[in-house]
């Protein structure tokens, strides 16, 4: 090879590099844009595999129509007007005989989602969870639906309530400075890159009634959904991790616990200037509950 | 012949191949000529003749490895193809066993590591090719150095939680180029066109306002991609290694036809906003011409491996328009025999078609 090939060669590798450290500088350069504590509720345990001796956390939240038992009628907040503002086309009449097709080829979008953290977008999210399981039982007491799914429905709930995340979706937009200025509060509230999915519902109608078609938004994912965990806070997660798989609870998430068992971790994760996260501590739980359900046992 | 005469040295190895299999065929045929018609070259022109060949076969083996034998050839191969194999296992065995330490040492270490890898590599490949004329150890070390490369920039994402950009595509397309036309590796080259590919294709998608990690969504976004690649040889010359363009040709139009056939059997991830049946009647049409238009590109400029790949598809094309009208309600012997008649069929135009190159070139 002619010299000047090498060193083209190494000068790529080191100038790539230079760039990608400097960059991961300044998202933590000064102020931090949100820093919150969470714990395993939000922040599951990733699966450990023999050859990945590497520990992340997932990122666990809630959002408008999620859940089975939790669906709401209608839209939510990121409804057909919250969908144009992030640019999708919707321009296309809900009734037009074209709509669905249309609206189905829609691309998803990159936006910026504001994140609460156990506010006011927790409690309406228990709120409709409530709601949706009187209504369960109304339809029960009519003979529409069977025990069964009441039952599953409350303990949906109880699990929503004592180990689900309490991080919810509240809003959304396309500038994250201007999220950030109505979301001040940047111990409680992320602002994160996400996708967004925008999905059509058709016309039905059932005995209730005719319920028309609509638009709502679904955030699918994002783009880094998982915190690596540095090596200097990895030492606690990992007994925890060791104790799972040695009881044979182990999953891809741990996050299918028993109902009595409380968190056992609260992390402190920062997020910079460019929203990428990192983890500042990890401290062991009390476990009150959980030490007085093995001593009646 | 005048002895005295040197032989004109080839540019490269491909060229020198090329000069040693023209040799072995005319001592062939000479062969034969001598056996079949009682043709006999004087014994003085047959030695002078013997020697100048010999002369010329051992100066392209020192100076570029050639295979001067049938048997040397199939062990090339061989070579060749240990040297893939080996390449992917070590490239997998660095990946493997990063991943089982880096969660017991220090991020600083994880970050030293991760940048020291591909450059001792790449010095490695240094090294190693000038020991040797054919890159068989130099094209293992460079697919390496290539690996260490993307596991330096993908790790470097998780530990630091970096959001994914379409640009680590280029820069790792812009390494394995780079190595590619320094040392003439054609699976570096193989690499670096896929890594542009997905770089090309994922801005398309971006561009056009989708999240780049969807690109794939939309197939369009890989046509502008496989176009640029496929005439990307026509704006440089490739004097030193003239087998390239025909990787940038092959996996340039690879893809615009992949892309066309998805199409014409999933209408509703178009860009176009017209109904999903319209949409596949349009990129089917679409693949018969582009299909067509490919084998007559390839027989025009003698671009071997593009006709084949025209062959291919409009023949894939074919068999899957038959398989939709057809196979539900048309009995299945019969199915089949159609499909058998129109092979021959075919294969008669084809034949029709060489015969008539064959008047027109003689």
């Amino acid at each position: 090879m002619n010299r000047p090939g090498l060193w083209l060669g190494l000068a790529l590798i080191l100038v790539t590099n230079a760039f990608v450290l400097t960059g991961v500088a300044y998202n933590r350069s000064t102020e931090p844009e949100a820093v919150i504590h969470l714990t395993e509720r939000e922040l599951n345990l990733s699966f450990s595999v023999e050859e990945n001796t590497g520990i992340s956390l997932l990122l666990v939240w809630h959002q408008p129509q999620s859940g089975i038992y939790a669906r709401v009628e209608g839209p939510g907040w990121l409804d057909q007007a919250k969908l144009e503002s992030l640019g999708f086309d919707c321009s296309t009449p809900l009734t037009d005989l074209e709509a669905e097709w249309r609206y189905r080829k829609a691309l998803p979008r990159k936006a910026y989602v504001v994140f609460e953290y156990e506010g006011k977008g927790w409690q309406n999210l228990l709120d409709t969870t409530e709601q949706n399981i009187e209504r369960i039982a109304h339809q029960i007491e009519r003979k529409e639906r069977s025990p069964e799914v009441l039952k599953n429905a409350r303990e949906e709930l109880d699990r929503l309530r004592n180990t689900g995340s309490r991080l919810v979706a509240v809003d959304a937009g396309s500038d994250p400075f201007r999220l950030r200025q109505l979301y001040p509060d940047r111990h409680r509230f992320i602002v994160l890159p996400a996708e967004v999915n925008l999905q059509y519902v058709p016309q039905t109608s059932n005995k209730t009634g005719i319920h028309h078609a609509y638009l709502f938004g679904r955030i699918s994912e994002l783009p880094r959904p998982e915190i690596h965990v540095p090596m200097t806070h990895r030492s606690l997660l990992e007994k925890i991790r060791n104790e799972e798989q040695q009881a044979g609870r182990a999953s891809r998430y741990s996050s299918r616990w028993e109902k009595d068992q409380e968190p056992r971790y609260s992390v402190v994760v920062n997020y910079g200037k460019r929203r990428e996260p990192w983890i500042v501590d990890v401290q062991l739980l009390p476990a009150p509950k959980r030490e007085r359900t093995q001593n009646k046992s | 012949m005048n002895d005295s005469n040197k032989p004109r040295i080839p540019l490269n190895r491909a060229h020198a191949q090329q000069r040693v299999d023209r040799i072995k065929a005319f001592q062939e045929e000479l062969e034969q000529l001598e056996h079949e018609h009682n043709f006999a070259l004087q014994d003085e022109q047959r030695h002078q003749l013997e020697r100048h060949h010999e002369k010329i076969l051992a100066e392209l083996a020192k100076l570029f490895d050639v295979d001067t034998s049938a048997t040397q050839k199939q062990m090339s191969m061989g070579m060749r193809i240990a040297s893939f194999l080996g390449a992917l296992a070590l490239a997998a065995s660095v990946f493997f066993f990063f991943y089982r330490i880096w969660g017991l040492i220090s991020t600083s270490v994880q970050v030293l590591i991760l940048i020291s890898a591909p450059i001792l590599a790449v010095l490695g490949v240094e090294i190693i090719s000038k020991r040797e004329k054919y890159p068989y150890f130099t094209s293992l070390i460079g697919l390496v150095a290539f690996a260490c490369f993307v596991l330096n920039l993908s790790v470097l994402g998780s530990i630091f939680n970096i959001s994914p950009s379409q640009n680590a595509f280029l820069a790792w397309a812009a390494l394995a180029m780079i190595l590619a036309y320094g040392y003439g590796l054609r699976l570096l080259l193989v690499a670096g066109i896929l890594c542009l590919l997905f770089f090309l294709s994922a801005s398309v998608g971006e561009w056009g306002g989708m999240y780049w990690l969807s690109f794939g969504l939309r197939p369009e976004n890989f046509l502008p991609a496989g176009i640029f690649l496929f005439f990307l040889p026509a704006f440089a010359a490739h004097s030193k290694y003239p087998d390239f363009p025909g990787y940038y040709r092959l996996f340039g139009m690879l893809t615009v036809l992949i892309a066309i056939l998805i199409l014409s059997h999933w209408g509703e991830g178009s860009y176009l906003m017209l109904p999903p049946m319209d949409v596949k009647v349009l990129y089917q049409l679409l693949g018969f011409a582009v299909a067509g238009i490919t084998i007559w590109a390839g027989i025009r400029w003698h671009w071997q491996g593009v006709t084949n790949l025209g062959s291919t598809f409009f023949v894939i094309q074919l068999y899957t328009k038959f398989y939709d009208w057809w196979w539900e309600w048309m009995p299945k012997y019969l199915f089949f025999l159609v499909v058998g008649l129109v092979a021959i069929l075919l294969l008669n135009i084809f034949k029709r078609l060489r015969s008539h190159l064959a008047q027109a070139s003689a």
